[in-house]
């Protein structure tokens, strides 16, 4: 059975409320911080810190920068936050915003180079970038073996039961079962979150 | 496998994503604490702000209504709120002194109240109705206390009445809603119970300060002229002889002494 198959059937028997019960849509998180909800605000920045923070990574800023970067990303959603008209769009609003503030960062830190200038005539280092924050959450949510197996098959898709054996110290039997399942649990959990590839 | 296409596809995302690490805690702490530091404030002073201001309205609106029934008459709303204000005066007393201080007060304020209502003789009744209870009050402490405080307190008293007793007559002689007998048998009731508490009080003074009570009686034989200019003496005056004061008193009274 393929990967899709299975996934689309983990889909079938599972209801959206279920899964909304566990993962809080943007709207909801949104909902619950314009009532005070402290712990919702807490959850977005978790939710969206790297995307927004790899944006002015890829661009060459420094760590310091980058994070400055971060803080008025996240002081524009807040005070955005009441106007955000479409939050399931809220990951790319924010890839959006986080690259006019990291152009803002480089022309305040860097006025002589073209780096800010590059960036603006060139978005293509941008795409995917949803993507890749996706699959990184999705790992996160495999447990020990099933995550080092995902990690070196995606290092190298070609690697060996043998060589994965020997990275998780499992038997290749046991190895060839833990890595159907854990590309069938990465599988689902990416298309939980909405993957499009 | 049906998968490997889809395997190459995320190896190239997670190449792409790899070498980007986390922000560090401290500035994913610094964003969360952008949101809740500032809406928590603003929430908590609000509702501080409401509670403050609904505080600050009421507060207002009872010093007003206070301060408009002290001026008020039995014949106004604002009355009953007066007589309430004075009742937790007395209540919160710290001393039975005291009380009795703020109950003289209240009787010679109900005299006044009287005197002012003349076009409405039944608000005249009431007024002369809680002076009664007033003196009452004070009949009360001066015999159930065997206070110090209070037995210092009796000049006063005596003093006191014996201003309410001068005008309570100036009401007997022109009193509201003139021709109304059951006003003019309330004044009367009210300068009995004034005497009464005035003979009370002699009596309890002449063991000790027998010039106070010559004193109080006089007040009581207010027809009397030359008891009268003795009663408004003071002490070390012209009247400072106790055997001249004794020799006015009332035989009666002296053996009701002795």
């Amino acid at each position: 059975m393929s990967i899709l198959a299975t996934s689309l059937k983990y889909r079938a028997q599972t209801p959206e409320s279920h899964h909304s019960q566990i993962t809080p849509s943007n709207a909801d998180l949104i909902q619950r911080c314009e009532n005070g909800d402290q712990r919702a605000w807490g959850e977005l920045v978790h939710r969206y810190a790297w995307l927004v923070y790899s944006v002015p990574c890829r661009a060459g800023l420094n760590e310091t920068d980058a994070e400055d970067v971060m803080q008025n990303v996240f002081r524009i959603l807040f005070q955005k936050l009441p106007t955000l008209r479409d939050p399931s769009r809220l990951g790319a609003w924010l890839v959006t915003c986080a690259r006019n503030e990291t152009i803002n960062q480089l022309r305040r830190s860097h006025p002589t180079s073209t780096l800010a200038d590059e960036l603006v005539a060139s978005n293509n280092n941008l795409h995917g970038i949803e993507e890749q924050d996706l699959l990184r959450k999705a790992i996160g949510r495999l447990n020990g073996s099933e995550k080092i197996i995902v990690v070196a098959l995606l290092e190298n898709p070609e690697i060996s039961d043998a060589e994965l054996a020997a990275k998780t110290g499992l038997k290749q039997d046991s190895v060839r079962a833990v890595r159907g399942r854990a590309l069938r649990k990465l599988k689902e959990t990416l298309s939980q979150m909405g993957w499009r590839v | 496998m049906n998968d490997d296409l889809n395997l190459k596809e995320l190896s190239r995302i997670y190449h792409a994503a790899k070498d980007i690490e986390n922000p560090s805690p401290p500035a994913i702490t610094h964003a969360i604490d952008l949101f809740p530091k500032r809406s928590h404030h603003i929430r908590w002073h609000r509702g501080y702000a409401f509670a403050i201001a609904a505080a600050l309205i009421v507060l207002l609106c009872l010093f007003v209504s206070v301060r408009l029934a002290l001026e008020a008459n039995p014949n106004t709303l604002l009355y009953q709120l007066k007589r309430t204000s004075e009742s937790a005066r007395i209540a919160l007393a710290s001393s039975p002194q005291e009380r009795l201080e703020l109950h003289l007060l209240f009787a010679e304020e109900r005299i006044e109240e009287g005197s002012q209502v003349t076009n409405d003789p039944y608000a005249a009744l009431v007024a002369l109705d809680e002076y009664k209870k007033e003196l009452a009050q004070v009949s009360a402490l001066i015999n159930a206390q065997d206070d110090d405080a209070v037995n210092q307190s009796l000049a006063m008293v005596v003093d006191e009445l014996g201003d309410n007793a001068v005008e309570l007559t100036e009401l007997a002689q022109d009193p509201p809603g003139q021709g109304h007998t059951l006003l003019y048998r309330q004044v009367v009731q009210a300068m009995e119970s004034t005497q009464a508490v005035l003979t009370m009080t002699a009596k309890k003074e002449m063991r000790t300060k027998p010039f106070n009570a010559v004193k109080a009686v006089t007040c009581v034989e207010f027809e009397d002229a030359e008891m009268e200019e003795f009663a408004s003496a003071e002490p070390g005056g012209e009247f400072d002889e106790y055997e001249d004061a004794w020799s006015l008193l009332p035989i009666q009274f002296k053996r009701d002494c002795q």
